[in-house]
């Protein structure tokens, strides 16, 4: 059967009916964007209705009613001919838009999601879900009915034109178009599994004396005890219960009586950093009897294979009377 | 064609033996070229093909040989691209050329999209990552951004992203990506529409997508999660949709009008260069198409002869569009002027740079033969015969546009002012060209290629939709097949080698001073230690560790120049002078980040504080980190492998430490 001769064979829907289905899709779309619905089905459904309504019925307004019946025709005349000369949006405006409308669908559809999102900018309105979602489908209504009004409303008195529903060959083409979609995304998901995974493994050393981190100088009479406080984390190894080795030095000098404590390392759960243990302790040490600056050295090595880098930490301590 | 007539046995036997055996030999050919086109056999070539990519990226990640990665690329790019583009070219039918170029335009995505599929990696991308975080956890556009800064005054990209992420619920980045793949494959199916307005033919529309998909930022650059990406696809459908505004009637031209309207009015939102070139293509043509008529009317007036006046039937109306044209320019004008002047201000003082300099540079490397003129490719692991095919492409441009114009000349009054005037834009391309030996300008030209390749995609399906009917000598009809496809190779290859370099084309082993494989995991944890500790406290640090800061701990990271030269911190051996440490310290950039690496590899962009960095193309001494250890005005606070971050007490500068070392 010709092309022209099943969309006869097709049956039709009555405008009327389809705008209250299209608006009852807006609809839908927003009670599952405001409902605790899985992300799959908000990507898949919320915003596919609301881009591809919004769109279409731009897309509708700038090109106006669909002349089917004509647009079919030169299809099969020009398919039959194996010529390339059906061309969209000639001068006269009545050739098919069989590639133009699905595209500017999708297009218009970006710029509407665009334009309702800066018209909250304008309007100093926040960006959340709900403000999103309300300009958004607001602004698809309008165009909706606006685009319903120009190209369904009947002219001139004559009755309205129903618009027929998809052909099982459009049906098929769609199966298709999905399966290859599906085929391709396996594809893609296939080569990002193989790619290789690194672990980074590291040592990362911090002092934890707010003050020092804040900017206030390490500031201590002379002869009198410091206690420097340090968290050692580790980044794709554990941290074993042995003992890190801990050297400090005061102006290239060890002090006199150091002692260092440190607490049993323990897991800690971060984000995006992969598995992380710590270990906390303290240096505590009698400060020169010298007045002025000193260059303080903390240098922690984890005795934990496979990182034993020694790490340290410098603090310029400013020794007073 | 039907399944009979493409039967090798079905062969005409009252022919000569010899035109038998070829007319069965292409018939076969028919046969398997119609076979490997059917949807099955084109989605699995495709399918395969993406996989192939998947694994050059495996092997170029593992540190395997370029010549190996590239050429598995490669196998994979072609295999899943030219089915498709051979199907998008000869299809008859609208929806599946369609459909084949939407295939085109997701093979040409995809191997940026494998490159970083989970996270920002390129430079822009981590500018506009941030920028649409920022948007996403305030609720507000124009956020300030330390990395681009002037992606704050173009919120098209945040915008869109924020209203996908809300409406979907999917992370800012996946729903970017998603926001990018509609776009490009939005800027291919524009350029078809629009040469096939411009042609009058689906063919030339489909010829002309495809010569766009080869141009250099196509595959990588404009399929970043940046701007660019976004803003040309509006770029492209001002022109199509003001093209057919020109070729249409009554309500169909204003309906058309305002649409192109609108799409200029997303490109002015989204990105400044775009609408630089979008103004000035607008004015081309519409100057163009006044002068013509201007001159029309002048020879009307001189009685020009009926015969003429006939040749001249191809344009319909007496003003032909020209009107629509000029509406569209105005109203781009006043968008991007009220734009400009009440909310981007500061883009005339982040453009004038590039645009001065560029020239600048270029008269003195035309002046003297200087050294420090850019060789290209320099530093580059890139194959030899891709830079070869590289070095093809302008001379392929060239050679097709010479033909095209020579053609042209005998029938340049038979064509609509605006094809010929999109034609003589896509020529901007060659003086573009030039620019890549200057260095500020070679920035300016790559980016420029978006652009002039819808032009000289125009003259490519102006010249290729009729092929092989170019005059003598005739191509031989076997050779036609394969002489397009290795032209097509060429310019695919080539055009790719062109744009971006090898490690922001492939994954691979960390190396120091790229934006891509720079980035470690080291970064973004000191940089949340950091942030974690001291709030989001202002930091000096070089170019690549900066992106891991400001991306992922929201740090102020400096941006040093000639007037703030924030890098003589490392960059020098001694103390920075007084009047740095005024500004750091008033400025209160107390912070310090170092990656020690710098001290072990010269960096492969060559600097790593911009252009100014005192150290270009040399490794920082291992010395000059080490002393920041002794001086009196940074405390080491947090430290690890590679990192380590300095507290800053510029006040102490100059005072004397006591003690050895």
């Amino acid at each position: 059967m010709s092309t022209a001769g099943a969309d006869r064979a097709r049956r039709a829907v009555d405008p009327g009916h389809l705008t209250l289905c299209l608006v009852g899709f807006v609809g839908l779309a927003v009670a599952l964007s405001v409902a605790p619905t899985p992300v799959p089905v908000r990507a898949l459904v919320v915003l596919p209705a609301l881009v591809l309504v919004a769109g279409g019925s731009a897309a509708a307004l700038v090109l106006g009613r669909r002349d089917r019946a004509r647009g079919a025709a030169i299809d099969a005349v020009a398919a039959a001919d194996g010529a390339d000369t059906a061309t969209d949006g000639d001068g006269d405006g009545e050739r098919p838009d069989a590639l133009l409308r699905p595209v500017l669908t999708v297009l218009f559809g970006l710029l509407a999601l665009l334009a309702s999102t800066l018209l909250l900018a304008v309007l100093r309105v926040p960006l959340s879900t709900r403000a999103i979602l309300l300009s958004t489908a607001g602004l698809t209504l309008v165009l909706l009915l606006a685009a319903r009004g120009r190209t369904v409303l009947p002219r001139r008195g004559a009755a309205a034109e129903p618009v027929p529903l998809p052909s099982r060959s459009s049906v098929r083409a769609g199966l298709g178009v999905t399966a290859a979609v599906l085929l391709l995304v396996a594809a893609v998901a296939g080569a990002i599994a193989i790619q290789p995974t690194t672990v980074d493994r590291y040592t990362q050393l911090s002092l934890d004396n707010p003050g020092v981190v804040r900017g206030e100088p390490l500031t201590v009479a002379a002869g009198r005890r410091v206690l420097l406080r340090w968290t050692l984390s580790s980044y794709g190894y554990p941290l074993t219960r042995a003992d890190p080795t801990v050297d400090v030095t005061v102006g290239g000098v060890t002090p006199v009586a150091v002692i260092a404590r440190q607490s049993s390392p323990g897991s800690a759960a971060t984000v995006g950093t992969g598995p992380v243990d710590r270990l906390a302790g303290t240096v505590d040490f009698v400060a020169p009897n010298t007045e002025g600056l000193y260059t303080t050295r903390l240098a922690i090595t984890p005795n934990a294979a496979p990182v034993t880098d020694r790490t340290e930490i410098v603090v310029t301590m400013q020794v007073t009377r | 064609m039907s399944s009979t007539e493409l039967r090798p046995d079905s062969v005409d036997r009252t022919m000569s033996p010899m035109a038998q055996i070829a007319q069965a030999r292409s018939r076969r050919r028919a046969a398997m070229v119609s076979m490997l086109t059917r949807w099955p056999a084109l989605v699995a070539a495709a399918a395969v093909g993406i996989f192939v990519v998947g694994v050059s990226y495996r092997l170029s990640a593992g540190g395997a040989p370029a010549q190996l990665y590239y050429l598995t690329f490669w196998a994979g790019v072609l295999l899943a691209l030219l089915p498709g583009a051979w199907l998008a070219v000869t299809a008859t039918d609208r929806h599946r050329r369609g459909f084949a170029l939407a295939m085109v335009g997701l093979v040409t995505f995809v191997p940026k999209y494998l490159r970083n599929p989970f996270a920002p990696s390129y430079h822009d991308e981590y500018a506009h990552w941030y920028e649409a975080l920022q948007v996403l956890s305030r609720g507000r556009l124009f956020q300030g951004n330390a990395l681009i800064p002037i992606v704050e005054y173009f919120p098209g990209t945040a915008a869109l992203t924020a209203a996908v992420t809300r409406l979907t619920g999917l992370s800012p980045w996946c729903s970017g990506e998603l926001i990018i793949l509609v776009a490009h494959l939005l800027a291919l199916l524009g350029v078809f529409v629009l040469v096939e307005a411009h042609l009058r033919s689906a063919r030339a529309g489909a010829i002309a997508a495809l010569i766009y998909a080869l141009n250099p930022s196509e595959m990588y650059f404009d399929t970043q999660y940046a701007y660019e990406g976004i803003a040309v696809a509006f770029f492209v459908w001002v022109l199509a949709l003001a093209s057919l505004a020109a070729r249409a009637r009554g309500t169909r031209r204003f309906t058309l009008t305002v649409a192109a309207l609108l799409c200029a009015g997303g490109a002015v939102v989204t990105h400044h260069l775009t609408t630089v070139f979008l103004l000035g293509v607008l004015s081309f043509l519409a100057s163009v198409g006044t002068v013509r008529a201007w001159r029309r009317a002048r020879r009307s007036r001189a009685h020009v002869c009926d015969s003429c006046r006939t040749q001249l039937t191809h344009e319909p109306g007496p003003d032909r569009g020209v009107l629509v044209w000029w509406a569209v320019l105005a109203g781009t004008v006043v968008m991007a002027g009220c734009w400009l002047v009440f909310v981007a201000w500061p883009t005339v003082s982040y453009l004038s740079p590039y645009f001065g300099g560029s020239l600048r540079q270029l008269a003195a490397m035309t002046a003297k033969k200087s050294s420090s003129g850019r060789v290209l490719l320099a530093a580059s692991v890139q194959p030899l015969w891709e830079r070869g095919m590289t070095a093809l492409v302008p001379l392929i441009a060239g050679l097709f546009s010479l033909k095209a114009l020579l053609m042209l000349r005998k029938e340049r009054g038979v064509w609509p002012f605006d094809t010929l005037a999109l034609m003589a834009f896509g020529l901007l391309y060659f003086p573009s060209v030039l620019f890549l030996f200057a260095p500020s300008g070679a920035e300016g030209a790559r980016r420029s290629w978006a652009f002039s390749f819808v032009g000289l995609a125009l003259i490519g399906a102006y010249l290729l939709r009729r092929f092989p009917d170019w005059g003598r000598p005739r191509v031989p009809a076997r050779w036609r097949t394969p002489m397009a496809l290795v032209v097509l190779t060429v310019l695919l290859i080539g055009g790719v080698g062109g744009g971006l370099n090898d490690p922001y084309r492939f994954p691979g082993p960390f190396r120091w001073g790229t934006d891509t494989n720079s980035a470690s995991a080291e970064a973004r944890t000191v940089g949340r230690q950091l942030a974690a500790e001291a709030g989001p406290v202002r930091v000096v640090a070089d170019q690549y560790t900066a992106l891991q800061l400001i991306a992922y701990a929201d740090l102020d990271v400096a941006a040093p120049s000639q007037d703030f030269p924030a890098w003589a911190l490392v960059q020098s051996g001694v103390d920075p002078s007084r009047e740095l440490a005024g500004m750091l310290y008033g400025s209160r950039f107390n912070y310090l980040v170092v990656d020690v690496r710098m001290a072990e590899q010269a960096a492969f962009n060559g600097t790593n504080y911009g252009s100014g960095d005192p150290l270009v193309g040399r490794v920082t001494p291992m010395d000059y980190l080490d002393r920041l250890d002794r001086v009196p005005w940074a405390s080491r606070i947090i430290s690890t492998q590679h990192l380590r971050v300095y507290r800053l007490n510029l006040p102490l500068l100059g005072q004397p430490m006591r003690g050895g070392q």
